[in-house]
């Protein structure tokens, strides 16, 4: 994304985004007065802010930029990313949502890693996803600042360097003052300005082919699989991303994180359908813009683009009407700043709230609440730096952190919450087996030791080996001592 | 569904995944993508039925419809004749995918969110107070 689009029409949309940010941040950082306040909003969201938050943070710039991205070059082998939604928009409500939600109001729990070290009565464990979560946040952290420092880049034509700098400055003056609480009512506005120009700019991507079938009978007459069940790179690919995006759904500590915020449990309820709606929306442009591309390449209207994630600017840029095309971009920055101020918070949390607790020292309200602005803005600062290294490297660590949370929580949290069988050596064994073999294989990978063949991914396969860890090592030890189990 | 079965459908699910895994290792095979297929579902199969709880019989009946559906949609994948230029289409998309998108996206989308606020007064909000009355008792 090396084009620059500022016009005075888009600046002035990007200056308005980032001022109504700003004003609902500074609101918001008022009332933020506790430790609850600023890790899980003091408990105080409703059902529908609740939704577009839980939207805001799960879509992340991926599935504006990268996502379609994606499409133009393998087809609907990526829509095997986005599919799992279909299951797993319910599943978080259905395998995690209540439980939280009963036992964060019960005993006070304000991160994931509190559910675990409760439901197995082990510091141990409580540690160690507390470390598994800090790994993985500066990685993703870098990820998503690179990609709101090109987007910033994009809009004002200033050096990614700076651009970068800019982008994570504006995110944590809401995230350090307001916390998670400023970040939700963020997220609202964030949430809802996605979903309104992910709808729009699908509607202009079918317009600009004539329409799905027109769209379809263009691409199918030159690579009739891009639009077959497994798109270009066949069965095994797709459905390998299906299972890690699908089972990975439920161990990502910033949605779990969430369902302590809810305000009242019974509005638990109507959270799957309005999640539903919600990422339906927010996703249409993810496949809309990839196919729409394609056709337009393939008609020869496009150029072959260079890098495949030219292709939402490029569409934007050349099909778009100016000021929507502002407003999609607010609209990536909207997905990027909301998941970079979830991954701040519950980074801090980790520092100040659970490793201290893991360590036998846990440190009172006043405390926790200083020590998380102060921790905000130092992960913040390490997630710039981090995305100041090359490109390449920083896709990496995302997707190493994707991969680390699903490995090291969904046999814990997503099994283990209900599992009346799960034992703390389960727990700890699975979570101790997902931080080394990620560690290991993912690194190994990265650095070209070996390769895994079409279909294979270090996540999946870590993902199902600590799945197995876990249920063999529960099996194999005694549940002992009655904890915060729900069951 | 009691626990037992519900973990054992991860295991069995979760083995099906390796075996897939394994199959790709050694050069690839047509089973590796059914045996993903099928161990992807029973894993999600099992971790919803885990979710739902032993006394849930809608909720367990939706989490068993949706993981079917979502199974028969990617078998229809597995199993169609890949598209061809100029072949059929179905809500303008080549009829092997709407087909088995209606499936595998369609009806999980639809059936699991609109299940769960139906059962949700009995199964969900009753049960959660119940648990949470027992773990209290433990505590």
């Amino acid at each position: 994304m090396n084009g620059v689009v500022a016009s005075p029409s888009v600046l002035a949309v990007g200056a308005a985004y980032f001022l109504v940010c700003a004003w609902i941040g500074s609101r918001a950082a008022r009332r933020t007065v506790t430790s609850e306040d600023f890790f899980v909003a003091g408990r105080s969201v409703g059902l529908l802010p609740f939704a577009i938050a839980a939207m805001a943070s799960t879509l992340s710039g991926f599935a504006f930029i990268g996502g379609p991205g994606l499409v133009y070059s393998i087809g609907l082998t990526a829509l095997f990313i986005v599919l799992p939604a279909a299951l797993t928009n319910t599943y978080g409500a259905l395998v995690l949502g209540a439980r939280m939600r009963a036992l964060g109001e019960k005993h006070r729990l304000v991160t994931v890693p509190d559910a675990i070290g409760l439901r197995y009565n082990s510091r141990l464990a409580q540690g160690l996803s507390a470390v598994a979560i800090l790994v993985g946040i500066v990685g993703y952290l870098g990820t998503n600042v690179l990609a709101l420092g090109l987007i910033v880049r994009a809009l004002i034509g200033v050096p990614l360097p700076m651009a970068i700098w800019i982008g994570a400055v504006v995110t944590l003056a809401y995230s350090a003052t307001g916390g998670i609480l400023a970040g939700i009512w963020v997220d609202v506005f964030q949430g809802a300005l996605m979903a309104v120009a992910s709808t729009v700019v699908f509607v202009f991507a079918l317009d600009s082919g004539n329409g799905l079938a027109a769209i379809t009978q263009v691409i199918q007459a030159v690579e009739p699989t891009f639009l077959g069940p497994w798109g270009t790179r066949g069965a095994m690919v797709a459905l390998s991303f299906f299972f890690v995006f699908a089972v990975g759904s439920l161990g990502q500590p910033h949605i779990a994180h969430k369902y302590y915020m809810l305000r009242d449990a019974k509005r638990l309820r109507w959270y799957p359908l309005l999640m539903t709606v919600a990422m339906l929306l927010a996703q249409l442009l993810f496949v809309g813009v990839g196919i729409a591309v394609k056709a337009l390449v393939v008609r020869g209207e496009l150029p072959a683009l260079g890098n495949p994630d030219e292709a939402t600017p490029t569409f934007l840029l050349n099909y778009v009407p100016t000021l929507v095309a502002a407003l999609v971009f607010a609209g990536v920055a909207a997905a990027i700043m909301s998941t970079v101020n979830s991954f701040l918070n519950i980074g801090a949390a980790a520092i100040t709230h659970d490793l201290p607790k893991a360590l036998g020292k846990p440190t009172g309200d006043k405390e926790q609440l200083s020590r998380g602005r102060m921790w905000t803005v130092v992960l913040s600062i390490a997630g710039a730096l981090v995305a100041q290294l090359s490109g390449t490297l920083v896709a990496f660590l995302g997707i190493f952190g994707y991969g680390l949370f699903a490995c090291t929580l969904v046999p814990a949290l997503a099994i283990g919450l209900t599992w009346e069988g799960a034992t703390k050596q389960g727990a700890i064994a699975s979570i101790a087996t997902g931080l080394a073999l990620t560690l290991a294989l993912e690194s190994a990978a990265f650095l070209k030791l070996f390769a895994l063949p079409a279909g294979v991914t270090v996540t999946g396969l870590t993902l199902v080996t600590t799945i197995l860890v876990f249920i063999t090592v529960s099996a194999a030890t005694k549940p002992h001592e009655k904890t915060g189990q729900p069951k | 569904m009691n626990q037992r079965t519900s973990v054992g459908l991860i295991t069995l699910g979760s083995l099906g995944v390796l075996a897939a895994y394994a199959l790709t290792f050694l050069g690839g095979s047509d089973g590796a993508p059914w045996l993903m297929a099928a161990g992807a579902t029973l894993v999600l199969g099992g971790l919803g039925l885990l979710g739902a709880g032993p006394k849930a019989p809608r909720l367990a009946s939706a989490v068993i419809v949706a993981c079917f559906s979502t199974f028969v949609g990617l078998a229809f994948g597995l199993t169609l004749n890949a598209p061809v230029a100029n072949g059929p289409l179905l809500f303008g998309l080549p009829l092997s995918t709407a087909v088995m998108l209606l499936y595998a996206g369609a009806v999980p989308l639809v059936v699991l969110p609109i299940v769960y606020a139906w059962a949700f007064p009995r199964e969900v909000a009753q049960e959660s107070q119940h648990e949470s009355s027992h773990e209290g008792d433990a505590s």
